[in-house]
């Protein structure tokens, strides 16, 4: 019947891909284990969130200049740390606090460290500001129904955290419920791009980024930990030369400009 | 034994699961005994809408249904602008989440219920002078009972474990949205915390296997009394 000849073939299929699947597979995962890396795989970097716009353009110059092939992952630093802990095969890591770098130091997977960038806090709203937010106490006020933060671990969430404590409003907020906690500082944002959160305490560069939030109110840099980006060369025992290439690429003036059109400003050896 | 969080995921997990159920019943028998019984033009159409949520990746479930019920959504402005109702950041939403990611199992449970209901029996009860609806709830539904059962248990099951949409549109925020699902995720997240996450874990596994059990039961003690009726 026509029914069982179509069957086969799919059978059939399936095997003939399954027989040619091992042929197939690159050498990626090299006999020494996952830790070290293949000498054709490419280079990952994983990266905080909010630097990963600038990243790319960074990589794409490293990679048109010496023609390697770079991989980046973005997300919130502490969980792309969790999984550098865990094995994954990162070659770089950009924190935007040194408290996930230090995690790094403390497991012994850093080759070498450096601080990069630095950057803001700011509040934002959505387009045209509808609660009227004007100073970070309009938070605890009545017309902000939630506020949206970046998670409690994720750099971006903490040092919101500590400024909104100075300020002596995290508990009121807390109390409230008006806390909402995106899952890294973009999510945070986004909340505030649709609309369903009033005000948002994101970096001054995410605030750029967006067309549709305006910054609303700053916060003073002494009432939280300065915001610090440290990259880290991750210790794959060994370190491959290509990723000492871009780590040293990553922590030069070249990229520093790059990441300064972000809104970025470079972080110098005083600070 | 359990933190202040861990309790608030418990009560807030029950809550969403059961208002989700018990919310996306009707329309489940509804739509079951519709596929089961009917032909109509668009029937497929409705049946791979329905299979959707199924195969679609959660977070993309999500994503929909905050496209729609966010704020500034079709249907979430007009529920906010009439009805006051706001689903994001809401356990609600977490319900609707819920309840959209566990309908196809429902209807699916349902409507093979349905179809296994022999027609005849439903004639013979119109023939002795019964009204449509009152053969649909005397004899139809009845003997579907066990099917719609297993179904509400499955969908159940499945309200618990929702994690994809639930997170895009009700957002994880601690005693409001924030589902066992969530915290466990939380947890892990957090370098350490995984040991932290065992005790909700065991709950989570030991709520789904009650779920099932006592779906077990019912769907038993249902095909039982058929046994009866038959007779």
């Amino acid at each position: 019947m026509m029914m069982s000849r179509f069957m086969s073939l799919v059978a059939a299929l399936l095997l003939a891909v399954a027989g040619l699947m091992p042929a197939g597979c690159d050498s990626s995962v090299s006999p020494r284990g996952k830790l070290s890396g293949d000498a054709a795989e490419p280079l990952t970097v994983l990266v905080a969130a909010s630097t990963r716009e600038g990243v790319e353009e960074v990589v794409q110059r490293f990679r048109d200049s010496t023609g390697l092939a770079v991989r980046i992952a973005a997300g919130p630093s502490n969980a792309l740390a969790q999984q550098i802990m865990a094995g994954a095969p990162a070659d770089l890591y950009l924190s935007a606090n040194e408290h996930w770098a230090d995690a790094m130091v403390d497991a012994g997977l850093s080759a070498d460290r450096q601080t990069v960038l630095k950057n803001r806090l700011v509040v934002v709203a959505p387009r045209g500001n509808p609660a009227g937010v004007r100073v970070l106490e309009d938070l605890v006020g009545d017309r902000v129904k939630y506020v949206a933060l970046a998670g409690e671990q994720v750099p971006a969430g903490m040092y919101a955290g500590e400024a909104l404590e100075t300020a002596g409003l995290l508990e009121t907020l807390e109390a409230e419920r008006k806390i909402v906690r995106g899952h890294d500082v973009r999510i945070a944002l986004a909340y505030v791009e649709e609309g369903e959160a009033e005000a948002a305490i994101v970096y001054a560069t995410d605030a750029l980024d967006s067309g549709k939030v305006e910054t609303v109110a700053t916060i003073a840099a002494d009432t939280h930990q300065p915001i610090r980006y440290p990259l880290v060369l991750v210790d794959r025992r060994p370190v491959r030369p290509a990723a000492r290439k871009l780590y040293e690429f990553m922590v030069s003036g070249e990229a520093a400009a790059i990441f300064r059109k972000y809104g970025f400003e470079p972080a110098t050896a005083e600070n | 034994m359990f933190t202040a969080a861990e309790l608030d995921a418990i009560w807030l997990s029950l809550l969403v699961a059961t208002v989700a159920v018990v919310a996306s019943l009707p329309l489940g028998i509804g739509l079951g005994w519709l596929l089961a019984r009917r032909h109509f033009r668009g029937k497929s159409l409705l049946e791979t809408l329905l299979h959707l949520p199924l195969v679609l990746p959660p977070v993309v479930t999500g994503y929909l249904l905050l496209v729609l019920f966010g704020r500034h959504g079709w249907l979430g402005e007009p529920l906010e602008r009439w009805l006051g109702i706001r689903l994001v950041f809401d356990w609600k939403g977490a319900a609707l989440a819920a309840a959209v990611a566990a309908f196809p199992l429902m209807v699916r449970s349902i409507r093979l219920a349905f179809s296994g209901v022999d027609p005849r029996l439903v004639q013979a009860a119109r023939t002795l002078g019964a009204s449509r609806w009152n053969a649909f709830r005397t004899v139809t539904l009845p003997l579907a009972s066990h099917g719609i059962v297993a179904g509400a248990v499955l969908a159940f099951a499945r309200s618990l474990g929702e994690f994809g949409a639930t997170i895009m549109i009700a957002g994880n925020i601690p005693g409001v949205t924030q589902t066992i699902p969530l915290l466990v995720y939380t947890q892990l997240e957090t370098p350490g915390g995984l040991k932290h996450a065992r005790g909700i874990v065991v709950v989570s596994i030991v709520l789904a296997a009650g779920a099932l059990a006592v779906g077990e039961y019912l769907e038993r003690r249902g095909r039982a009394r058929l046994g009866t009726i038959h007779d």
